[in-house]
């Protein structure tokens, strides 16, 4: 029974994983994009900011079924396609707009957090913008924002979850599943150990980029 | 002819005038002191002529050549502003060290940038500024004095023909204050051209061939350094005893 049940969670979790990955390959740079938006285009950086309110001020649960169901009443036709993989896409859409939200937040709040003095001592050493960012910029912003960043991620890896309210069949499901067929629950508490593990691996590789970078101040 | 000239400078914020009508000129090899009390304009000044800010009224010419006129420079882009930039190198108040670089990598990342391997000249102005054994540390391991000397170094590798400074004591103590003074005032003896923004008047005399007294973003006074010590308008005396009272 043990191993039937590892088994079967260990698929779900194949599917935690590959919306957890996927997640984040598109929210990081659509995030960096929304955040030199709004620090650069005076213009887009009202609407970006009320998508970022409307993100942040709504429950990811909420935003999974108006992107699931949203365009089949708003549209007429479903959009994500038939099936698992249509659900697959469509949470992972939900998923990648709700992140890129807050990675927007802290990619503007690490650019805007670099003194002006650097900008300005690069200039005076004749660097153009582009010399500056990459090159005095870029590794200060990054070291500041990689706490943030591993805060969401963590929290990522646990947020998956809340795919299945449009049963996308991540590890939760696969243990719950168990509760209707077999009458036990133990398999449900079971994913917990999935999730400490990989969060435990995350942690670990996010000290070691911290520390990596714990050379300067 | 003079290296520099500045001929009716001016520059505003919105409506606030912040300098109005500023000249002089400043020969090769000469230290030239600024100073005035906060919020005379003299800061903006040096900001301007390093195009950190752009001036909108009055020309700047180096060697009898128009720089920049601000009738018709305004638009000047951040290309054409870097390379006006070249002929001056500024040392900030609050060092402005690139923290993630080493003393030496601070001294020779411009250089780097552009492809030029200065590493052997870098270690002479470093050894220069006495930090020949701290060629290596990161900024946060040094002192504000030695940061200072490392901006110092900074500024002096790409050979700018006007090297200026904003205050750049102004967060340092006095025992730090003066190793950094020191490094000044060697490169004032080796004839760089200097333009010191200070408020450390025994310094100015003893440094400057010219000094320029400024208040509310107007020159009231120039001339050689024994204006210090015979100041004829009013503001620049009562500016001067205000200092001798602290």
């Amino acid at each position: 029974m043990f191993e039937t049940v590892t088994l079967s969670l260990a698929r779900g979790f194949m599917m935690t994983l590959r919306l957890f990955t996927l997640t984040l390959l598109f929210s990081l740079p659509l995030g960096l994009l929304i955040a030199s938006g709004v620090i650069t285009k005076k213009a887009l950086s009202y609407p970006l900011r009320f998508l970022i309110w409307i993100i942040r001020g709504t429950p990811l649960m909420l935003q999974l079924l108006v992107v699931y169901y949203g365009p089949g009443i708003f549209l007429g036709r479903n959009i994500w396609g038939m099936g698992d993989e249509g659900r697959f896409i469509a949470s992972l859409a939900a998923f990648v707009i709700n992140y890129a939200c807050y990675f927007a937040e802290i990619f503007r709040g690490g650019i805007q957090s670099i003194p002006v003095g650097q900008y300005e001592a690069g200039r005076v050493l004749g660097l153009s913008d582009k010399q500056i960012f990459r090159n005095i910029v870029l590794l200060q912003v990054i070291k500041k924002i990689i706490p943030p960043i591993s805060n969401e991620v963590i929290t990522l890896v646990k947020d998956t979850s809340l795919a299945r309210v449009i049963a996308v069949y991540e590890i939760i499901w696969s243990g719950q599943s168990f509760i209707k067929s077999q009458g036990i629950i133990w398999p449900l508490f079971y994913t917990g150990i999935f999730y400490l593990l990989f969060s435990g691996l995350l942690t670990i590789l996010f000290d070691r980029m911290e520390e990596r970078l714990s050379y300067f101040v | 002819m003079a290296l520099l000239e500045i001929r009716k400078l001016g520059k505003s914020f919105g409506d606030k005038k912040i300098l109005k009508d500023i000249s002089f000129e400043l020969e090769k090899g000469q230290t030239l002191s600024i100073i005035g009390s906060s919020g005379s304009g003299k800061t903006t000044l040096l900001r301007c002529i390093n195009f950190l800010e752009k001036a909108d009224e009055g020309t700047m010419s180096l060697n009898g050549e128009i720089i920049y006129d601000a009738a018709k420079d305004q638009d000047f882009k951040e290309k054409q502003l870097g390379l006006i930039r070249k002929h001056f190198g500024l040392v900030f108040q609050q060092f402005n060290l690139f923290p993630q670089y080493t003393a030496l990598e601070n001294v020779t990342l411009a250089s780097r940038l552009q492809g030029k391997d200065i590493k052997e000249k870098a270690i002479g102005l470093l050894e220069q500024m006495g930090l020949a054994d701290r060629m290596d540390y990161y900024p946060h391991q040094l002192s504000g004095g030695q940061q200072q000397r490392v901006a110092i170094a900074r500024a002096m590798a790409l050979d700018p023909d006007i090297l200026c400074f904003d205050e750049p004591t102004s967060a340092l103590d006095p025992l730090l204050t003066s190793e950094v003074l020191r490094v000044i005032r060697q490169l004032a003896d080796k004839k760089m051209t200097m333009i010191i923004v200070t408020h450390e008047i025994a310094f100015a005399r003893l440094v400057s061939d010219k000094v320029i007294f400024m208040d509310d973003g107007q020159i009231i006074e120039k001339g050689d350094a024994s204006l210090i010590d015979n100041p004829k308008d009013e503001r620049t005396r009562h500016f001067l005893s205000s200092l001798d009272e602290r």
